[in-house]
């Protein structure tokens, strides 16, 4: 069986400066995977290669065996989704017409969105727990709120992979865990996720497969209890940890203070 | 109520432009309009003989073209203003943006003062919206990044080369009677319209709105900024070039009829938005029929306020700017 999403040897550079290092990674459907790694490490990069946002400079990259240059934009569409980190609107659009823009990809030119397209929508948001907020501007629901409604956008894509930049970035705790665990749910639907996080403990508690980067390079990949260890936590982010393992609820990272200065410390 | 909201602002625009057929030096009472429509659209009686010729001339010989022109001038730059500011993703974008007006500008001074021909100077207008809005895409295009924000910089680039340009020309020109022919061109009035000129422009002007009209759900996809459209499948680099050609098109056409015409393309689209909400699938065509119904009216004030007449584009400002501070307090909600 060929892999879902396959990278070949990518590389790219931003105005000379690399980013990607001949990266090569093998994608399959339904897996869950977080990539791990410190600000700048090539994390958003590599995602937007996925999506085709971006091109690499060298490489390629396939989908189901396809070269992403030869799949038309619209086609790609239906099959990957992406979800971008929570943002704020110059125009405010109901929730439900931003939903809407996930039918884009199956639309024609004169056509207007149909009774299927808002029933898609209608489902979407019901799953996702927003259908109430239908009518409100996405510039005034909460941030939380407007990731919500862009995850509902890439179900009414009607995507089998979602493609995450950072899905919990500046929500609270509880909009945190409450993501985590309806990405648990949709996985469980078969759904493929793969998505950049800054905490190793997300990585632990969704994914099945982790992949750390640093540098531009993949330094480790597999899954979550073989590769966040304390070593490779360090390596990353030149932090101490101790991976602890929780009975019955898996494990954690918890920082380790005691072997290092106090860099702000407070008095 | 939204499914009437279209119809009603075209009944709106229909009963604006009737009444503004009956406006002027010569007033036309409802009851003569009546009968002179009746007469050349039923071959009914109509008015009496004598009036016929006189009402035939004023009514379509110079009013119906001006009020045609105003309509499609109104709703060109009102269309082409909303649809940058989807696709610039910033609500306080005009359509003069690229550099069109600028170039338009341009192209009309140096048309007057090298031509005699009417027929050239609109040409060498045209021709220079093009070209300065051509201009602008390859300044951005050169630094290899198709950027929304160098675009905007090609675009004010551009814009200040020609309005220099523009200078030059006017310098140039011969003060007697060139000079004041091109500054009073660029103040926008419509009172040199004929019907030739209406007839020229009708078509292209229809069709380029109609096509940006026909982008609105790509547009409010765009509006989320570039990376998503292209993730939702959208071709961004070909929906992008459709929407400023047509723009380009239909803004510089007004400046081909009318001059220079300022704030409606960043007033009316505001407006727009109070009313229809932010969905382009609403707001384009609200865009084209309050923008049309709008210019007429404004120049309707311009003929008809003072004993003579102003020009139309002084008009607009002088609405446009303390309605602009107005709406200001609203657009602000929408920036980041």
């Amino acid at each position: 069986m060929t892999d879902l999403l396959e990278v070949e040897r990518a590389g790219f550079a931003y105005r000379g400066r690399k980013v990607l290092n001949n990266v090569s990674l093998a994608f399959k459907r339904g897996e869950v995977v977080s990539l791990l790694g410190p600000n700048g490490s090539g994390k958003t990069t590599l995602l937007k290669i996925m999506l085709g946002i971006l091109q690499p400079k060298t490489g390629t990259v396939l989908f189901e065996g396809r070269s992403l240059k030869t799949i038309p934009r619209r086609d790609f569409a239906r099959q990957v989704a992406y979800v971008p980190q929570v943002h704020r609107e110059a125009f405010a659009y109901s929730v439900e017409e931003v939903v809407l823009m996930g039918r884009m990809p199956y639309q024609s030119f004169f056509s207007a969105y149909s009774h299927k397209d808002r029933d898609i929508a209608a489902a979407a948001m019901r799953r996702l727990d927003i259908l109430h907020l239908r009518e409100r501007p996405y510039t005034e629901i909460s941030g939380g709120e407007r990731q919500l409604t862009l995850i509902a956008r890439a179900l009414a894509q009607g995507a089998g992979v979602f493609i995450m930049d950072e899905p919990v970035n500046g929500l609270d705790y509880g909009n945190q865990m409450r993501l985590l665990n309806g990405i648990n749910g949709l996985a469980e639907e078969g759904l493929t996720f793969i998505m950049t996080t800054h905490f190793p403990d997300h990585a632990l508690m969704t994914a099945d497969r982790v992949i750390l980067f640093k540098a531009g390079s993949v330094i480790a990949d597999g899954p979550p209890e073989r590769t966040i260890t304390r070593d490779a936590i360090f390596a990353l982010y030149r932090i101490n940890v101790n991976v602890v393992s929780m009975n019955g609820s898996g494990k954690v990272c918890i920082p380790v203070w005691a072997n290092q200065e106090h860099h702000f410390q407070t008095t | 109520m939204r499914r009437l909201t279209l119809p009603l602002l075209a009944l709106l625009l229909g009963v604006i432009m009737l009444a503004s057929l009956s406006l002027g030096k010569y007033r036309v009472p409802a009851a003569d309009l009546l009968n002179f429509a009746g007469w050349k659209l039923f071959g009914l009686h109509g008015p009496a003989a004598d009036n016929k010729a006189l009402l035939e001339n004023i009514l379509l010989n110079i009013r119906l073209p001006r009020i045609l022109a105003a309509a499609m001038i109104g709703a060109s730059l009102s269309v082409s203003g909303a649809a940058f500011q989807a696709l610039f993703i910033n609500p306080l974008v005009s359509p003069g943006l690229l550099g069109v007006l600028a170039g338009a500008s341009f192209g009309a001074a140096l048309g007057m003062v090298l031509s005699k021909s009417w027929a050239m100077v609109q040409l060498s207008t045209l021709a220079f919206g093009f070209v300065a809005v051509g201009a602008a895409l390859g300044i951005a295009k050169a630094y290899r990044i198709n950027s929304v924000i160098m675009l905007v910089l090609g675009g004010i680039i551009s814009g200040a080369f020609f309005t220099a340009m523009l200078s030059i020309v006017k310098y140039a020109a011969d003060p007697y009677n060139q000079l004041p022919a091109i500054v009073y061109w660029l103040m926008g009035n419509l009172s040199s319209v004929d019907c030739h000129t209406m007839l020229i422009m009708c078509l292209p002007a229809s069709a380029g709105i109609i096509a940006i009209i026909l982008h609105a759900r790509q547009l409010n996809v765009l509006s989320m900024g570039e990376e998503e459209a292209k993730s939702l499948g959208i071709n961004v680099a070909r929906v992008r070039l459709v929407v400023i050609f047509f723009a380009t098109l239909i803004s510089a056409m007004t400046v081909m009829v009318g001059g220079m015409i300022g704030w409606v393309g960043l007033i009316i689209p505001h407006i727009c938005r109070m009313i229809v909400g932010p969905n382009n699938e609403m707001v384009l065509p609200a865009a084209a029929l309050i923008g049309a119904a709008y210019l007429v009216l404004a120049d309707d004030v311009a003929r008809l306020l003072f004993s003579y007449e102003i020009p139309t584009g002084i008009v607009t400002s002088l609405i446009g700017i303390p309605f602009f501070v107005l709406v200001l307090k609203n657009a602000q909600r929408g920036w980041r």
